[in-house]
């Protein structure tokens, strides 16, 4: 969820609260916001991902003048201009194929307002740009440029301009590897042949997308009229985006210019802000809320949460749904708000009437017993991560290598792949207690993911050891033989030649003519892997193998 | 006055012994050494059983010479044999070779004080005569002395003799001291304290009369390592005691799962910033199978695509089986609820899935890359937002919380979405879980008719605080001292 930072006197001031108004976190948390800190005037706010029109300070301030005085409290002053216009190139297509464009004009941004709205483009690029790559952003100094625009691609060897922060000219190729940000995101384009170029009339470049703006169309303190571009990959993405953008920067005043955008087959003019149509059925509210809401309190609460509710029809309701509100997919997303709006805390708990059944998990009943006879036996039950490492599984317990699930990118080297015994675990775990007094005894009874018929399946395992100054087969044998007849089954023993036991001290379980497990003498050669210095007997079981036994009256 | 088991042997053996004993003399018959002697029979001393006398004696034995002479008789007897077998006399010269010069002159001076042999002038020089045969009481006492002999049971007549000897260089008098055991007379031993209790104790009727000595009882016992279950795990398995008793029934999933079930049944768009909500570690080598059919397949697709039959608006986007098949490490346990929905379409369901998830992460003390996470499902008709409400609510009390209140927030997959904050007497409010009702983009397409409310917790973070760790990490903690240790929660 993103966190963003900003000013508790700027947003009072836009939200139309008093100075000294309090309560201010308790609202906050009514339309989706938590604040986590604050700090003097600066308060820092978790917003959810779905409302990218609580990003910046001029959104939640919009929210929270609609949610205090019960009334949509968007609206937006057009000018009236002719659009600009924009000719998209067809070498631009291939390369990043989306543009769309807003201008506002006659507008005064104060710092607090720049610092929003360069908050706001970041956030914007990091949930619905993934990271630039599918929507980015770019803010101009309208007048420093003469319209029309074009948007095309072009060589790297052929473009040249200085870059926001730079002081001369540069190619290309040159600002993806001699800029800050030429090196933060030429992942992006440097596959590419041609880099995307947004230019003015008289070839004056505004900027190379998605990764810098020219110096010479910054926006200062001076800056009365903007131009915003949004390029990208997806047309949904870039559409949010610009919304976004042009819905929070009027809020602090201007008036909105369209561009005509002309691509090789077809026009379109952005942005588009128009509401858009919902269908709230009170049946339906009452249904998801358990509550009972009447006509005139769904229209009031529905417009406290800044939509525009028209008359009702009986128990039906369109919904005229601001453009910002891009989370709105469905019904059930109105009477969400429709709950936020009347106060999830109070709407009163009600337990279910619904009778059911509860149970465990088969291999519930067969996990509590063995662990009572382990524990019985003396053994300490430990809990070790699921993830681990080559290292730990195959290298120092020299067993075979073999095939695991791996995670593809890990981000340790200790846990890069799930166990799939717990063996090499429990060594591992002797390995970093062998300053603890002796004798140990401890097991684990846990999942493991094994190949089964080709794909992983999490199997239940259970694994013992016993370390002292001096160990023998026989107590781990011992430990086997009684485990079993805890469970009411018969162990029998077959010699095993296998890692990680000695040769001559190791042994299959054998129960009903299959086997269940090995057990035996840890090779001193796996033990001084792990860094343990007294001998081990140890076993694992496949014990999953004994789930069928859970049914009360088997035969 | 009561008796260690050591004391009464020791009394025992003196009784049999008559009442009286040396020490070294009782060691040799009972099995106690000579040097606990000492010491046990000071501490019966002092308890008024026995009375201890330290006694001189003074020990006779016979030098090396002493030797010869008790077994070979002494020079005189030996020089008077000597005359007898030469006819009574015989020169001073000849008897040079049978007895030593100090023993010629030590015999000679004998014949003449007892007047058994002369010296005389002969032909050939001086000449020894016998003129009677005198016994020897030196020689008498000698050979008795080849045994050993208490000093203190010679005569006076006896002991003058010893004097000679001694001065002869034939005989050497020790003094060596003993001590004396004797009983008092009157005094019965009390009742014997036993070390040690054993079967033979038991078994032979002793515990009768025998009393255990008493031990220390408020000195530190031995630290002993009791076999035990781990913390963590116990307390999963009372949450799970509780869900049952709340009639949920425990369901599960997959480790390994497919993006699939993970997050495109979940209407976590393929492109959506949804999906970096649960950034999530795919998996190389083994990988999983999709396992669901054609018709879900296609449901979700429209789902995601332009909403299908739920009269959503959909993603607006063109969705990808071959994402959706990648296989993942479950990354939310919300996937068994929805797996188990799948399988029972009819209504009501109540269960819950408790497990492992995985999630990249910087590893800290509150971050960590695998983790329980418990997730619970309530459907049925009529179930809505007070339900999950009052489900929560309940579901807090049980695991001790009073207070809960909740905030709106969302999750790509439920509508309304809302976060619960349970109150801790000394940690205040702790936001502990997301909920919500799963939006009918998830329940149609798995053919479920009717509301279902959602719930996952972190139960971590729970554990946490009930086992008063601070340290995520601890929950899985590698150290066995501090398992071994671990009190009661």
């Amino acid at each position: 969820m993103p966190t963003i930072t900003i000013s508790s006197a700027d947003l009072k001031a836009l939200a139309g609260l008093p100075e000294g108004a309090e309560g201010l976190e308790s609202l906050l948390s009514s339309i989706k916001c938590s604040q986590e800190s604050e700090c003097g005037d600066e308060i820092q706010i978790e917003v959810t991902s779905d409302r990218p029109d609580l990003f910046s300070t001029e959104g939640i301030a919009r929210a929270i003048r609609s949610y205090t005085k019960g009334a949509s409290e968007y609206s937006i002053k057009t000018s009236n201009l002719d659009p600009l216009r924009l000719t998209v190139d067809r070498s631009a297509l291939q390369v990043r194929p989306i543009i769309m464009c807003a201008a506002v004009r006659e507008i005064s941004l104060g710092q607090e307002a720049a610092r929003q709205f360069m908050q706001l483009q970041e956030k914007l690029h990091k949930t619905y740009g993934a990271d630039r790559k599918k929507a980015s952003i770019g803010v101009y100094d309208l007048g420093k440029v003469k319209p029309p625009f074009r948007y095309s691609a072009g060589l790297p060897t052929d473009i040249t301009f200085v870059p926001l922060d730079s002081t001369a000219p540069l190619g290309g190729r040159e600002i993806l590897e001699l800029t800050p940000k030429g090196k933060e995101y030429a992942w992006i384009i440097s596959d590419q042949k041609r880099f995307p170029l947004l230019s003015d009339s008289g070839g004056r470049v505004l900027s190379m997308p998605p990764i810098i703006n020219s110096e010479e169309t910054r926006v200062t303190s001076e800056t009365s009229d903007l131009f915003i571009d949004v390029t990208g990959l997806d047309e949904k993405s870039v559409g949010i985006c610009l919304n976004i953008m042009v819905t929070s920067i009027l809020e602090r005043g201007g008036r909105l210019q369209s561009v005509e955008i002309n691509y090789p087959d077809k026009t379109t003019t952005t942005p588009k802000l128009e509401h858009r149509e919902h269908r709230l059925r009170l049946e339906n509210a009452e249904a998801v809320s358990g509550l009972k809401i009447n006509a005139d309190e769904a229209v009031r609460l529905l417009a406290s949460m800044g939509h525009r509710p028209r008359k009702p029809m009986g128990r039906e309701i369109i919904v005229e749904v601001p453009p910002y509100r891009v989370d709105i997919l469905h019904e059930v997303d109105l009477i969400e708000d429709l709950i936020m709006a009347f106060g999830l805390n109070n709407v009163p708990p009600e337990y279910p009437a619904v009778a059911t059944e509860g149970s465990l998990l088969p291999g519930n009943r067969l996990r509590s017993r063995v662990r009572d006879l382990l524990v019985g036996a003396g053994f300490q039950e430990i809990a070790t991560y699921m993830l681990t490492s080559r290292e730990v599984m195959v290298d120092k317990p020299k067993l075979p290598q073999r095939r695991f699930v791996e995670i593809a990118s890990p981000v340790s080297s200790d846990y890069t792949l799930v166990r799939d015994l717990l063996l090499p675990k429990i060594l591992d775990f002797l390995g970093r207690n062998a300053h603890v007094n002796y004798p140990q005894r401890v097991f684990e009874y846990s999942l493991v993911v094994r190949e089964s018929s080709g794909g992983p399946a999490d199997l239940e395992h259970v694994a013992a050891a016993i370390s002292d100054h001096k160990v023998s087969f026989e107590e781990i044998q011992a430990v086997a033989a009684a485990l079993m007849k805890g469970i009411s089954k018969e162990a029998s023993f077959r010699p095993l030649s296998s890692p990680p036991f000695i040769e001559g001290r190791a042994a299959e379980i054998i129960v009903d003519g299959a086997r269940v497990g090995a057990l035996g003498e840890v090779n001193p050669e796996a033990l001084v892997n792990f860094g343990i210095q007294c001998p081990v007997a140890a076993i694992e079981l496949e014990i999953y193998r004994f789930i069928p036994l859970e049914s009360l009256f088997r035969g | 006055m009561s008796l260690s088991q050591s004391e009464a042997a020791l009394l025992d053996h003196l009784r049999k012994a008559g009442g009286r004993s040396e020490a070294r003399s009782l060691a040799s018959i009972s099995s106690i050494p000579e040097s606990s002697i000492f010491p046990i029979s000071s501490l019966l001393a002092s308890k008024g059983y026995i009375t201890i006398k330290e006694l001189i004696k003074e020990e006779v034995a016979l030098t090396d010479e002493g030797k010869f002479c008790a077994q070979n008789g002494l020079p005189e007897v030996r020089l008077v044999a000597l005359l007898k077998s030469m006819g009574g006399r015989a020169p001073m010269s000849s008897i040079a070779g049978a007895l030593k010069p100090d023993e010629i002159s030590a015999a000679l001076g004998w014949g003449k004080k007892t007047g058994s042999f002369t010296v005389e002038k002969g032909p050939k020089g001086n000449e020894i005569v016998l003129k009677k045969e005198v016994p020897s009481e030196a020689n008498a006492l000698l050979g008795r002395l080849l045994s050993p002999l208490d000093a203190s049971t010679l005569s006076d007549e006896e002991r003058s003799i010893l004097m000679q000897l001694k001065s002869r260089g034939l005989v050497e008098i020790k003094e060596a001291k003993t001590l004396i055991l004797e009983l008092v007379p009157g005094k019965q031993p009390a009742e014997v304290l036993l070390n040690t209790m054993t079967s033979d104790i038991i078994r032979s009727g002793k515990w009768r009369e025998a009393r255990l000595r008493p031990y220390d009882v408020t000195a530190s016992p031995p630290k002993m390592a009791l076999g035990k279950k781990h913390p963590y795990l116990e307390f999963l398995d009372e949450v799970r005691l509780i869900l049952v008793g709340m009639g949920f029934e425990e369901a599960t999933c997959n480790v390994v799962e497919t993006e699939f079930w993970n997050f495109d049944i979940l209407f976590q768009a393929q492109d959506h910033p949804a999906r970096a909500v649960h950034d999530s570690f795919r998996v190389k080598g083994l990988q999983p199978q999709v396992g669901a059919g054609r018709d879900l397949l296609d449901a979700v697709r429209r789902v995601h695509e332009d909403g299908w039959e739920t009269g959503s608006r959909g993603w607006g986007y063109k969705w990808s089986e071959e994402t959706a098949s990648r296989g993942m490490l479950r990354s939310q346990m919300t996937v068994g609820s929805v797996k188990y929905l799948y399988s029972h379409r009819k209504p009501p369901v109540k269960a819950f899935s408790l497990s492992k998830v995985f999630r990249p992460d910087v590893i800290d003390s509150r971050h960590m890359i695998e983790f329980s996470q418990l997730d619970g499902i309530v459907g049925g008709e009529g179930i809505n937002v007070r339900h999950l409400l009052g489900v929560l609510t309940e579901f807090g009390k049980k695991l001790g919380f009073t207070d809960i209140k909740f905030k709106p927030s969302y999750y790509p997959f439920t509508e309304p979405s809302i976060d619960a904050f349970v109150k801790h007497p000394k940690l205040g409010w702790i936001e502990c879980l997301g909920a919500g009702l799963f939006r009918p983009e998830v329940l149609k397409p798995l053919g479920i008719g009717f509301p279902v409310i959602a719930w996952g917790i972190g139960i971590d973070r729970l554990a946490m605080i009930r086992l008063g760790i601070s340290d995520i990490r601890e929950l899985h903690s590698a150290d066995l001292e501090v398992l071994r240790t671990w009190g009661w929660w």
